[in-house]
């Protein structure tokens, strides 16, 4: 293969609530991650035991189907295993960049089958579930999982609605517009102030 | 590579669309546009890794632990489990160790999977494509090819290869993707890996009128097409 280069040309500057996060003196979890891109396994042991809970979470909160999510979190966890090389400090966190694999691969897995069923069907026919109606029994980081939904209450109803349609439903935006009979460009207006308050709120409680 | 800028509004657009695609809301063809955007302006990818950081919290926030048995499974797999190499600037750099759609930019190493969705007949979702008025991403040309269909798109001066009931090919084998130009030389453009059936692969360097081809090669890829040409995508 041809000579291999892993320089950037330089770190991008995160937004403001971004880098409260990124700024603290220690990122274990990227630390982390940088051993596992060298192939170390019993850092990966570590990785998992750091980022098995949240990933699990999120693919169970997406799919819903407890051995689907297993399987799923299984795929994930080797994913991040085999991609490590390519993460990239610059476009974001290590814990961020696991868990953007695990939520789209389960959004993936949820498509793909809506896709294979039957594509005629209206989104609507899906429950249009509130994020937090079942609290899990396991979750493991409970402290920070507790302060995150405490800080999704910064969050207008309307803006909550969209955002954990989208992101906990696996719904696209137009999706989310025509579950909530509502125009496109205000679902992409609620995701994008929502997320915008969320950051900002993180970078207050980190 | 295409020239970019060409159309401010249509940017304004795709910027528009960060916060969905933080949140994977957004469908395979705006995903391919925001990544495009996303590598070519620091800036917005500066405010996507905002999204993407708050988009992960809401995973935090629903965190629960697999069942132990789940980590020894995963440990024992990737004990078996060959890594990745890391990314390099260019795929034609480093055509051996590339795949149409992951060259050198992790952002895109999932589309595949994604592709199950997006190709519930990529006829139709070229119908679906043109149909829109505003980035104006068009369905090239589309083929049959092992037992499914691929279709070249073009998304806002990127191509992008889309693959729908793909059989996988045989063990020890990929598939090639190459381009062919009026001199009727093979360029190689990477591989091809069905994921259910599905491929998505992005086109770095499109030539306007090349023909589309994929071969079926030994691991590894091969320098010139060994196979017979098992599709052809005329454009």
């Amino acid at each position: 293969m041809g000579e291999v280069s892993f320089l950037r040309p330089e770190r991008r500057r995160a937004r403001p609530g971004a880098e409260a996060a990124d700024e603290r003196p220690e990122d274990p979890v990227g630390d982390l991650l940088r051993r596992v891109a060298r192939g170390d396994e019993r850092a990966f042991e570590g990785l998992y035991d750091a980022v098995a809970g949240p990933v699990h979470g999120v693919v169970l909160r997406v799919l819903r189907d407890p051995a689907q999510s297993e399987e799923v979190t299984q795929e994930v966890m080797v994913e991040v295993w085999k991609q490590a090389p390519r993460y990239d400090a610059a476009r974001g966190s290590a814990r961020g960049w696991v868990l953007t694999i695990a939520h789209r691969r389960a959004v993936d897995r949820v498509r793909s089958a809506q896709a294979s069923t039957d594509r005629e069907d209206k989104v609507a026919a899906r429950d249009a579930d509130r994020a937090f109606d079942v609290v899990t029994e396991e979750v493991e980081h409970r402290l920070e999982a507790e302060q995150v939904r405490r800080s999704l209450d910064v969050l207008t109803a309307l803006q909550r609605e969209s955002v954990e349609l989208a992101y906990y439903g696996g719904y696209t935006h137009r999706q989310v517009a025509e579950i909530l009979g509502i125009p496109l460009g205000t679902v992409k207006t609620r995701l994008r102030d929502g997320l915008i308050r969320l950051r900002d709120e993180m970078g207050v409680v980190a | 590579m295409a020239a970019t800028d060409h159309r401010t509004g249509d940017r304004e657009d795709v910027r528009d669309l960060l916060a969905a695609h933080a949140l994977d809301a957004v469908d395979d063809v705006e995903r391919a546009r925001v990544e495009r955007l996303l590598r070519e302006d620091p800036e917005a990818a500066g405010e996507a890794a905002g999204y993407a950081e708050a988009a992960s919290r809401m995973a935090v926030a629903v965190a629960a632990s697999p069942p132990p048995r789940l980590r020894a499974a995963v440990l024992a797999e990737v004990a078996r489990t060959r890594q990745v190499a890391p990314a390099s600037p260019t795929r034609r750099e480093a055509p051996a160790d590339h795949r149409a759609g992951r060259g050198g930019r992790g952002a895109v190493r999932l589309l595949a999977a994604a592709c199950g969705v997006l190709l519930a007949g990529c006829v139709g979702l070229g119908a679906v494509v043109l149909g829109q008025d505003d980035g104006a991403p068009s369905l090239v040309a589309a083929g049959g090819f092992a037992d499914g269909t691929a279709a070249l798109l073009e998304v806002d001066g990127d191509y992008v290869v889309l693959g729908q009931g793909v059989a996988a090919p045989p063990a020890g084998r990929v598939y090639q993707l190459w381009s062919l130009g009026d001199d009727g030389v093979p360029v190689p453009e990477g591989f091809l890996e069905p994921e259910d059936g599905g491929f998505v692969g992005q086109l770095d360097d499109w030539r306007d009128g090349a023909v589309l081809a994929i071969t079926e090669e030994p691991a590894g890829g091969s320098e010139q097409p060994t196979s017979d040409i098992l599709a052809t995508v005329p454009t």
